[in-house]
């Protein structure tokens, strides 16, 4: 019982819990960092997508590059895991409306995902990328009994 | 006492009461870096200016003139006819005569230099010179919206002696 984490009746062992949340959660710091750096190049990022009215552009490039740093440290040092797992699991799920969107209206543009300035173009391998940590964070958000942080 | 407070705080929780806690902390470490940060952008974001793709953001005069104040930007003239006046410090790059202007002030500048750029209020001709400084490697650009006039009504100053160097 001390080296497994319980989830929803299965048995999540230590050592696959710790490398799923260092990815979800490095996947995500090492996200952050360009955009809080370069947050208008990241709101000129979002512009292309055309989904975001002007009164959200800003405001949204300012906060979720921050939003996906605390929760990214807090998925890999295991503090409010479960809060940290439901906004990466939330965050996934925009980022993968707005790339289907995107492909949807046959947009050329750049991502923005981990570079703001010569990203990764949009496409279909995104979609499988973010479906992948979308699958990771609900494990860790399913995850219930034992909680330790680094 | 507070070690304990400590611990169950950020000890696991129920989601309605750790999720707004995570919200709340990325909220406000964003709204002090945005605090921090000169210049800062804009809450309200001028869609014309991302319509005209621009090479580089646009900076309100309050803003630049906070990094003026700050010295932590080079200005650039790209204005095509000068009038003798100048913000001061300012270097000259005229979008007619770039390379020649640029073998001058050559020296004087790193690609990590932060640069604003200002023209006569046309932000795509100011944008052009952007662009071909973003060609040699700088990547820090910014254009001032509006001119000197508007420079000068925001409460920044003007030289009329020749730019720098």
């Amino acid at each position: 019982m001390t080296n497994a984490t319980p989830v929803r009746g299965l048995i999540l062992p230590d050592w696959l819990e710790l490398i799923v949340r260092f990815l979800v959660g490095g996947t995500f710091v090492y996200a952050s960092v360009d955009k809080i750096l370069h947050p208008d190049a990241f709101a000129q990022a979002i512009f292309h997508y055309r989904m975001l009215p002007p009164a959200l552009l800003h405001p949204t490039a300012l906060v979720l590059p921050w939003l996906e740093l605390v929760a990214g440290l807090a998925m890999i040092l295991g503090f409010w895991r479960r809060a940290a797992a439901f906004w990466i699991s939330v965050m996934l799920v925009v980022f993968m409306v707005a790339i289907a969107s995107a492909l949807s209206r046959g947009l050329d543009i750049s991502c923005g995902c981990f570079h703001t300035e010569a990203g990764h173009a949009v496409g279909l391998s995104l979609l499988f990328r973010d479906v992948a940590l979308l699958a990771g964070a609900v494990v860790l958000w399913a995850a219930r009994g034992v909680r330790r942080t680094l | 006492m507070v070690n304990s407070r400590k611990v169950k705080l950020l000890s696991a929780g129920p989601l309605w009461r750790e999720a707004p806690l995570l919200l709340g902390l990325a909220l406000v470490l964003a709204a002090g870096a945005w605090f921090a940060r000169t210049p800062r952008l804009p809450l309200i974001a001028d869609m014309s200016l991302y319509e005209m793709d621009l090479a580089a953001p646009v900076l309100e005069p309050a803003a630049a003139l906070a990094a003026f104040r700050d010295n932590t930007h080079i200005f650039v003239d790209t204005r095509a006819v000068d009038d003798g006046r100048r913000i001061p410090g300012a270097m000259v790059l005229r979008p007619d005569s770039f390379d020649e202007d640029f073998r001058e002030i050559f020296d004087f500048l790193v690609p990590e230099d932060p640069l604003i750029l200002y023209g006569d209020g046309n932000l795509l001709l100011t944008s052009n010179v952007a662009q071909q400084l973003e060609a040699r490697g700088f990547t820090e650009l910014s254009l001032l919206r509006g001119d000197l006039d508007a420079w000068a009504a925001a409460g920044g100053d003007l030289s009329t002696e020749g730019g720098a160097p």
